[in-house]
């Protein structure tokens, strides 16, 4: 029925992977409005990353994405005091794009910080390809950042259509689709097919058996990165099901770490 | 940890008619997926139960685990005015290895309290029927804390838990009512699910399930088994709590 997997083996054993490190680039921070989250400060964060083998964390506070008086200060400072585990996305809001500018405006120092940019175009109600993210797109371009999108099936928000506009407008930067256009499968890897800048990520998928499966056959297993929305979901459930997924090790391999690192090099350090 | 029991509360048989990515069918099949993950036993409900009808879906589940070992059905239910759920029902139930109880008051369209089912539930509670109430197939929150209202003493498992941690609604359920129990699956999608649930209630509280194959069964077996649990609480989660559960049922 199902093939031998040593990294299944080694994760049930152990409840990490001792030479395959684990780079988890989609990740949030601190309280948030809907969820009782048990363990979202830094140093509980930190923690839990260690027990499961996760390297690095690549995250947007909650405060960046969702309280603008707050703002990436929160994000910035966790990355201060855990450097060796966290690296941020600047959270970009439309709507104030003032404190973009001031943000920037640092990025010789930002960029030990910041190794990204974090789009969250649902909740900020603002269409991906609206001259109001022209600012971002225009930065993440100039410097071939990542940019993490929320996407999300049937959303004239961030949803396929909108991505496939801001792919073909925006070639130099390397798009992640957060929870690969949920729902639209289909859509979201013909996106990947389409354009070699765009990669399918995970959080939000592996809730449902057999998704993976189907896009590493599609796509191929480079072009699919390992996210978690983490600390909503966990690392055991989430390692687990890339582990269950009826594919082979070195798909694995390349979706918990490797494609991470070819996309940020310096996630090494 | 060396041995963990696993006793599966969560699984569904049948092909939706709206498709699936993964669907088991067969007893071979099942008791071949329960193998591969180290499952001994498992609760089942067929998916025909939702979708089509409550009795020839119960037929089917019926048919499914009649004198298997590893497997337990869970029958739905229909309000008992229309004598949809037939004669000597709970009689039945015990001729046919079924052990739990499954509502879907929206798919079905009626409504899930005292008023349509009187005295049949006063009947689940007093026989310590297990009833397992999905937030995925259609029981809205309002609808669970309503029912628990008026049957205080009822044997429920809440199954599908979101897959944003819902720990806000669980919660003051699991303090108010002694015997309301969170299924694992999704509790464990949820970063520090277990391991917080626990910590609050004790580990008698949740039990193990894995949405299999609608879900990876791995995903929750690892979080259980590497949770900051001790072998004891893991063990009371992965079966011995469905296990007592299952045992004091009066059929
Ligand atoms: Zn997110």
């Amino acid at each position: 029925m199902k093939r031998k997997s040593l990294l299944r083996e080694e994760f049930y054993k152990q409840g990490y992977l001792s030479d395959t490190p684990v780079y988890d680039l989609h990740g949030h921070m601190g309280p948030v409005a809907g969820i009782h989250l048990p363990f979202c400060e830094p140093e509980a964060m930190v923690q839990r990353m260690k027990t499961s083998g996760v390297r690095k964390l690549v995250f947007s506070h909650h405060a960046a994405l969702m309280a603008p008086d707050i703002g990436n200060r929160a994000s910035q400072e966790s990355v201060e005091r855990y450097p060796d585990f966290l690296r941020a996305y600047l959270a970009f809001n439309p709507h104030y794009p003032g404190v973009f500018h001031r943000e920037t405006d640092g990025w010789e120092t930002g960029k030990k910080f910041f190794v990204g940019l974090k789009l969250l175009s649902d909740y900020h109600r603002v269409c991906l390809s609206d001259e109001r993210y022209r600012l971002a797109w225009e930065f993440a371009d100039s410097l071939r950042l990542p940019v993490l999108l929320h996407t999300w099936g049937g959303s004239g928000y961030d949803g396929p259509e909108q991505v496939r506009l801001v792919a073909g407008r925006y070639q130099q930067c390397q798009i992640l689709l957060g929870h690969s256009c949920h729902g639209d499968w289909q859509e979201a890897m013909a996106l990947v097919k389409d354009f070699p800048h765009v990669y399918l990520e995970l959080c939000a998928v592996l809730d449902e058996r057999g998704i993976l499966e189907e896009m590493v056959r599609r796509v191929g297993s480079e072009r699919i990165i390992f996210g978690t929305d983490f600390p909503w979901f966990s690392y055991p459930y989430y390692i687990g099901a890339v582990l269950d997924a009826d594919i082979e090790d070195q798909d694995r391999v390349r979706i918990l770490s490797g494609n991470a690192l070819r996309l940020i090099p310096s996630l090494k350090d | 940890m060396k041995e963990i029991k696993l006793w599966d509360a969560n699984v569904r048989v049948g092909r939706s008619l709206a498709g699936a990515r993964a669907a088991v069918t067969g007893v071979d099949e099942i008791l071949k997926a329960l193998d591969h993950y180290g499952i001994e036993k498992a609760l089942v409900w067929h998916i025909a139960q939702f979708e089509y009808s409550a009795s020839e879906g119960n037929r089917l589940v019926r048919q499914l685990v009649k004198n298997q070992k590893r497997l337990v059905g869970c029958w739905a239910v229909l309000p008992p005015t229309t004598g949809e759920n037939g004669e000597y029902f709970f009689d039945r139930m015990k001729e046919n290895n079924i052990a739990a109880l499954r509502f879907f008051p929206e798919q079905h369209r009626y409504l899930l309290r005292r008023r349509v089912f009187g005295e049949f539930l006063d009947q689940v509670v007093a026989r310590r029927i297990p009833v397992l109430l999905s937030v995925k197939w259609g029981v809205t929150w309002p609808v669970i804390y309503d029912l628990l209202e008026e049957y205080p003493e009822m044997t429920c498992l809440l199954c599908d838990l979101g897959i944003w941690g819902l720990n806000r609604y669980t919660w003051p359920l699991v303090s108010s009512f002694p015997r309301v129990y969170l299924e694992s699956s999704l509790l464990s999608l949820s970063d520090g699910g277990l391991e917080a649930t626990v910590k609050q209630f004790g580990a008698g509280r949740v039990i193990f399930g894995t949405g299999f194959p609608e879900r990876y069964a791995d995903a929750a077996i690892l979080d259980l088994l590497h949770a900051p649990l001790t072998d004891e609480e893991k063990n009371l989660i992965a079966g011995e709590n469905l296990k007592r559960l299952l045992a004091g049922v009066k059929l």
